[in-house]
């Protein structure tokens, strides 16, 4: 950090041609900085002009545009300005699009995983496991409860994976949404119940009671005949209401200057809403977007209009799933290790050094990895969701250990000590104390290392992943494209319409959900910080 | 880590400390699965490299050692075309042509950056400036490729005799996405400088020019090599903008400076983008090509891994001294 001392008081007022120089120096640094900004800058706004045919807009369709959705925001924005209400505004509407986003996210998730599948797990093997540490906790049994959760787990998943059969025929019997309001509703509600109890935290208790209300009434509208099937509505009501709700009711309790905040979301839904219906009741016509509600349905195709991304982003999803549960822990672990156990060893400063080149190590070399040991030796299958998701899970590791590292470190050696002090061991401190001090940290650099992990598309090109794959992963053992690949065997296309068009949707579709994993892991560690 | 506190153990039951133990132990296995990690890299390529050499003898009726010569010295890459030969020079200076481009646009840039940050910006600046730096970083490097092939060649093309694939591009987009590698690894060192030695300059009646450029980057030196080696090192192993927009074309480019403009408006070939087609051509394995990628990733790993350690090295240097 420079001192701040201004030379053209004292010192350069001796000579102008030093003021001078010092001034370019400046501003050539400065130029330096903000190159490669502007840069990526100006080229992303060529995509997203491409991306959504800007180009070919009616000049009505700016004129609407500006006047219902353009002229209200920037209006509301000058309004809140600078006060409270606008740090409200923008955590509620970013956390509005990522509980969107996670919503979408189950969906695709749930698409995979049935009602009755997903009952049959959460009844066997995680409801035991709740019952086996309470049982724990009640008892103050407290040597005997890791083993007896250990062995719940894996006798629960080892049961319900050999009774899969059965059972899902005799749950098959049951409605789906019956199932889902037991084995996921009630549970999600009573942990919000419990946690908002614990916190005295009254959004969570509306969160909980809005979606049980959800689904149930998307039941009934089930019995009554209006829906179809109720799954896909109920699981995304459970990823979307919940934070939603959390978020709006943070912005709410910050009081009534800043609730102001809160109304962004109708100025902009309102303001979009109201451009289209402006537009096609006046009869002028919307630019014909890349990025439409097919784009998400389709899969790969020939022709530009009938290529969509749909298998990839599920692709993506999958081994999103393989990485956190083959990553998170073992890294979290070893940072855990790291930090607080390691001795000064030879060993352990190897384990150091040696972590700092391996994230330093090209991903193609990862992808070599994962073909000959993934899915050669361990016979794994080459492009399949689970040799893709171990590769890019082993290339992210140094990264999420390193990350976590960070965050244990960042935790005050007093309150270590006060633990001790205490007298709890040290893997009580660790798990008691230091973890849930580190946690916002760790799931910061957790979610970073997955976004990382999302854009890779080297190691995939190396474990032999297809570039393009008509139908979604039903399993582990599937076949897997990315997002990433999908765009890369986009790229030999020269006909302009998939060049332009279509592969410049892709680019924004990846780089919005980057995007959207960044702004998720900043707001959720502001929020855990906070209490 | 309080080490003392351990003492206290033996009052605890036994059963506590076995569970104790088993924990530790469990974690340690995590740690120690980053260096099993590394050995499983090292033993994949090394082996596999291996099958390379012996497939690659045999095609030249010669001995390990002469494929292994050959590989080294070749100057051809023409791997699935009769008569095959792999030869890593044409690859090898693909890619320096490559790195040692972006390496001119990077290393600049993401020294201004730092010093601008360290020494000039007032603290609102640095919120908004240093952020925006790093999403550079995050840009997944296939829309970086797709930037350069759809964006920068026809841009530079109105300027430039360019082919359609060429090393121009993928250099520019390559430099600015490793700019906050130099930037950040480079600021630290810069802040690290004590505030005593710029008073120092002032005191003596120096400008912050001056104290900038004479005081706190010498100061910071080791830091900012170390910085730029990282940053190449990060530039050989860079894949998908290489194998996007600077094409497949294998030759050997005349590293001559002055001549060094028509090597970058041609398609040439890295070897990261060799090692993606050889993953893409048709090879169920146990065809050279195949494992030649091995051969290719032992080469890069090699060359990156000691860059790695040597930026290391330095950089633990620079820490010393204060």
């Amino acid at each position: 950090m420079g001192t701040r001392i201004d030379e053209r008081e004292w010192v350069g007022r001796s000579s102008v041609l030093a003021s001078v120089r010092g001034a370019a120096f400046e501003y050539t640094c400065l130029g330096a900085a903000l190159f490669g900004i502007v840069t990526l800058l100006v080229l992303l706004a060529y995509v997203t002009v491409d991306a959504i045919e800007l180009r070919e807009a009616d000049p009505a369709w700016f004129a609407i545009v500006g006047l219902t959705f353009v002229l209200p925001v920037t209006l509301f924005v000058r309004r809140i300005w600078g006060t409270p209400a606008a740090d409200v505004a923008k955590t509620s509407v970013g956390g509005v699009l990522l509980a969107a986003g996670l919503g979408g996210f189950l969906i695709v998730a749930f698409t995979i995983v049935t009602p009755s599948v997903w009952a049959a797990y959460v009844l066997l093997a995680v409801a035991p496991v709740i019952v086996a540490a309470r049982y724990g906790d009640r008892f103050e049994r407290l040597d005997g409860t890791g083993p007896l959760v250990m062995a719940t787990v894996v006798l629960g998943v080892i049961a319900a994976t050999a009774l899969l059969g059965p059972i899902t025929t005799v749950l098959g019997m049951a409605k789906s949404w019956v199932l889902y309001l037991l084995t996921a509703t009630v549970p999600v509600a009573g942990a919000l119940l419990w946690w908002a109890r614990a916190r005295d935290d009254r959004a969570a208790t509306v969160a909980a009671w809005l979606v049980v209300g959800a689904t149930v009434g998307l039941g009934l509208l089930v019995e009554v005949g209006v829906l179809e099937t109720a799954g896909a509505p109920i699981v995304f009501s459970l990823g979307f209401v919940v934070p939603a709700t959390v978020v709006l009711g943070d912005g709410y309790r910050r009081g009534p200057a800043a609730r102001i905040g809160l109304f962004a979301i109708p100025i902009l839904l309102g303001g979009a809403v109201a451009a289209v219906a402006v537009s096609w009741s006046l009869g002028v016509p919307m630019p014909g977007s890349w990025i439409r509600p097919e784009f998400f349905q389709q899969g790969p195709s020939r022709t530009p209009e009938n290529a969509g991304l749909y298998p990839p982003i599920v692709g993506s999803i999958f081994m999103l799933i393989v990485m956190i549960v083959a990553v998170f822990h073992l890294g979290v672990g070893a940072a855990v290790y790291l930090e607080e156990y390691a001795p000064d060893t030879w060993l352990i400063r190897l384990v150091r050094i040696n972590l700092a080149n391996l994230a330093g190590v090209p991903s193609v070399v990862y992808g070599l990895l994962g073909l000959a040991i993934i899915a050669r030796r361990f016979g794994f299958g080459r492009g399949t969701v689970i040799t893709a998701g171990l590769t890019v899970g082993l290339l992210v590791l140094p990264i999420v250990i390193i990350s976590a590292q960070e965050a244990i470190r960042s935790v005050p050696h007093s309150v270590r000590q006060a633990s001790y002090g205490m007298g709890a061991s040290r893997w009580q401190t660790t798990r008691e104390v230091v973890l849930p001090e580190a946690f916002p940290g760790i799931l910061t650099g957790t979610i970073l290392a997955l976004g990382r992990a999302i854009g890779e598309t080297a190691p995939l090109i190396m474990i032999g992943a297809a570039t393009s794959v008509s139908s979604a992963p039903d399993s582990l053992f599937g076949t897997v494209t990315a997002m990433p690949l999908q765009l890369f065997s986009w790229r030999s296309y020269f006909d302009p319409d998939f060049r332009y068009g279509v592969v410049a949707a892709g680019v924004i579709t990846l780089l919005v959900i980057l995007l959207g994993m960044n702004a998720a892991a900043i707001i959720l560690r502001n929020r855990l910080e906070k209490r | 880590m309080s080490g003392d506190v351990s003492k206290r153990e033996w009052q605890r039951p036994a059963a506590d400390r076995r569970r104790e133990q088993l924990y530790e132990y469990g974690l340690f296995g995590c740690a120690t699965l980053t260096v099993a990690i590394t050995v499983g890299i090292l033993y994949t390529l090394f082996s596999d490299a291996l099958y390379f050499f012996q497939a690659y003898a045999g095609l030249l009726d010669g001995s390990i050692t002469g494929a292994l010569s050959e590989f080294v010295t070749g100057r051809n890459w023409r791997p699935t075309i009769r008569p095959y030969s792999y030869g890593l020079l044409p690859l090898l200076s693909g890619t320096i042509v490559v790195t040692v481009a972006a390496a001119a646009i990077a290393l600049p840039c993401g020294l201004g950056a730092a010093i601008y940050l360290s020494e000039y910006a007032c603290p609102t600046t640095r919120a908004y400036l240093k952020p925006a730096l790093e999403v550079l970083a995050g840009v997944p490097t296939i829309v970086y490729g797709y930037f350069a092939l759809a964006y920068v060649t026809p841009f530079l093309d109105r300027f430039l005799p360019l082919s359609t694939f060429n090393a121009l591009s993928a250099s520019i987009m390559m430099g600015i996405m490793i700019v906050p590698m130099v930037s950040s690894i480079s600021e630290d060192a810069l802040s690290a400088v004590p505030d005593s030695l710029r008073h120092a300059g002032y005191g003596l009646g120096a400008t912050k020019f001056d104290v900038s450029v004479r005081v706190v980057v010498p100061a910071a030196f080791s830091g900012i090599i170390s910085s730029f080696i990282l940053a190449i090192s990060r530039a050989i192993g860079e894949t998908m903008i290489v194998t996007v927009a600077a094409g497949q074309n294998p030759k050997m480019l005349i590293l001559d400076p002055g001549r060094l403009d028509e090597n970058l408006y041609d398609s040439i070939q890295t070897i990261t983008s060799a090692m993606v087609q050889a993953a893409g051509s048709d090879t169920a394995g146990g065809t050279p090509v195949f494992w030649s990628m091995f051969a290719l990733g032992m080469a890069l790993f090699v060359v990156t891994f000691a860059m790695n350690l040597i930026a290391d090295a330095v950089q633990r240097r620079y820490r010393e001294v204060y």
